[in-house]
């Protein structure tokens, strides 16, 4: 026994699989800050559901910062959120900062350690073999957890393979599907640069998605973003680049204007004779370019 | 047939680092304020509420999946928009029944499919005349009411009869 053994720790069992029973579910993301505007916004949705706690807490990633270690979920979630956690059962799913200390393959380290977590569909769904990604049924939800951090996002890799098994064996009404890196996001991450995390935002909007829509997702629930974005109803947005031509064309005119407009002879000269001087000190150089950057605005 | 999903970010619990570029093109609103999401499902129906750090209840969304099914003509102009799309793979045959009069809430749903506005420049003019908001929502916003989904039907249909 960990904590408890009091009447304020319990959980609710599931609804029947398949029946049509109303339930509430709280989605949190990049969460364990430790600062005030964690705690405000725990108290806020409480007080909106007017002190009773939503009937699961969905996580999606980021548990605990800077690292997911064992003080840091300690300290930044199950404390933060005791009174909740007590009485609800969470999901969740892994994300950048809960990996530095947590491992995959031996599925060793503190998120592994926090979460016991279905390996073979033991609250429903098809078995997927690891605690990395997995599914459960709730009611008429068909709620499926994958990995945008560590597991092999190509289409052909084990975890989509088991999504399309897990997709083509449900028969619930709904389907929910939640990560990480979101496919579209334009808030403290961009999902349109390629660059950004590994470009894993790209990885599972071309290659993931395609399975997911394919088999009838209704809603996926992402973080990793630090913003709060809602799409319309959308289908088969693919695009390597989904809207990025606008801020894409704006960057690359800001660059020509920097680069192309304004090297002048001039500046040429000066950078040849640069080069062939003696190399200067790292700080030197950058102070030298600072300078330039400013005369040239 | 499936008729697309909501995406929804929410890295936005523990409100630190938030930041925004601008709206993406997918998207229907965004901000960068702390909060967290509540979603209530209610059988063939799934509200999300975004709830802010000063409890303010900033955007509200609702998806409704429509159950009904369709029998072997495919005879089911019920004036339900979703049963027009879900009865029929003969895309002629679907053109045939009329269809139900457009309401707010197909707008909504079809409003994407057709012409996804790229937000940035007229964003980003507005932006820089203005300040930039912490808040980025369309200009012309569709009326607040739910998203109709249809539903995928379950089981294989018969062929269409020919006489």
């Amino acid at each position: 026994m960990l904590s408890g053994d009091d009447s304020d720790h319990y959980f609710v069992t599931a609804p029947p699989v398949g029946s049509s029973q109303s339930f509430t579910a709280w989605l949190i993301g990049d969460s364990g800050s430790g600062n005030a505007s964690q705690y405000a916004v725990r108290d806020q949705m409480l007080s909106y559901m007017s002190g009773d706690p939503p009937d699961l807490v969905l996580h999606v990633g980021d548990i605990a910062y800077p690292w997911g270690t064992i003080p840091n979920y300690s300290n930044y979630y199950f404390d933060v959120y005791a009174d909740i956690l007590e009485k609800r059962v969470s999901w969740p799913t892994i994300g950048n900062h809960d990996a530095g200390y947590s491992f995959p393959d031996t599925e060793t380290g503190p998120y592994y350690q926090a979460y016991s977590l279905p390996t073979a569909g033991e609250a429903g769904g098809v078995a997927s073999g690891t605690e990395s990604y997995y599914s459960f049924d709730y009611a008429n939800v068909h709620f499926i957890v994958l990995d945008s951090q560590f597991s092999d996002r190509t289409p052909t890799g084990p975890m989509a393979t088991w999504l399309i098994d897990d997709l083509a064996a449900t028969t619930q009404d709904w389907i929910v599907a939640f990560w990480h890196h979101p496919p579209y996001t334009h808030g403290s991450h961009n999902s349109d640069n390629a660059e950004d995390s590994q470009a894993r935002h790209q990885d599972m909007r071309e290659n993931i998605i395609k399975i997911l829509e394919a088999g009838g997702v209704d809603l996926v629930l992402t973080g990793h973003s630090h913003v709060y974005e809602r799409s319309y109803l959308i289908d088969q947005v693919y695009c390597p680049a989904c809207g990025a031509a606008p801020t894409t064309r704006l960057r690359a005119t800001r660059h020509w204007l920097r680069t192309a407009a304004f090297s002048t002879a001039a500046t040429a000269t000066r950078r040849r004779r640069r080069l062939s001087e003696e190399p200067q000190p790292q700080h030197a150089r950058r102070r030298g370019l600072r300078r330039r950057r400013s005369r040239r605005r | 047939m499936h008729e697309g999903a909501v995406y929804v970010v929410a890295g936005h619990a523990g409100g630190d680092r938030l930041a925004l570029i601008d709206l993406h093109p997918v998207m229907y609103t965004a901000e960068a304020i702390s909060g967290s999401v509540v979603l209530q499902f209610n059988g063939s129906s799934v509200t999300g509420v975004n709830i802010r750090e000063t409890g303010v209840v900033s955007d509200t969304f609702t998806v409704v999946k429509a159950t009904q099914t369709c029998g072997v003509d495919g005879d089911c102009d019920d004036a339900n928009a979703c049963t027009d799309d879900t009865c029929s793979a003969d895309p002629a045959y679907t053109r045939r029944i009329p269809r139900a009069a457009p309401t707010p809430t197909s707008a909504t749903a079809s409003k994407f499919a057709t012409a996804p506005a790229p937000a940035s420049f007229r964003h980003r003019r507005r932006a820089a005349r203005t300040g930039t908001p912490a808040r980025w929502t369309r200009a012309i916003r569709p009326p607040a009411a739910p998203i109709r989904h249809c539903r995928k039907p379950r089981v294989a249909r018969p062929q269409r009869r020919t006489s």
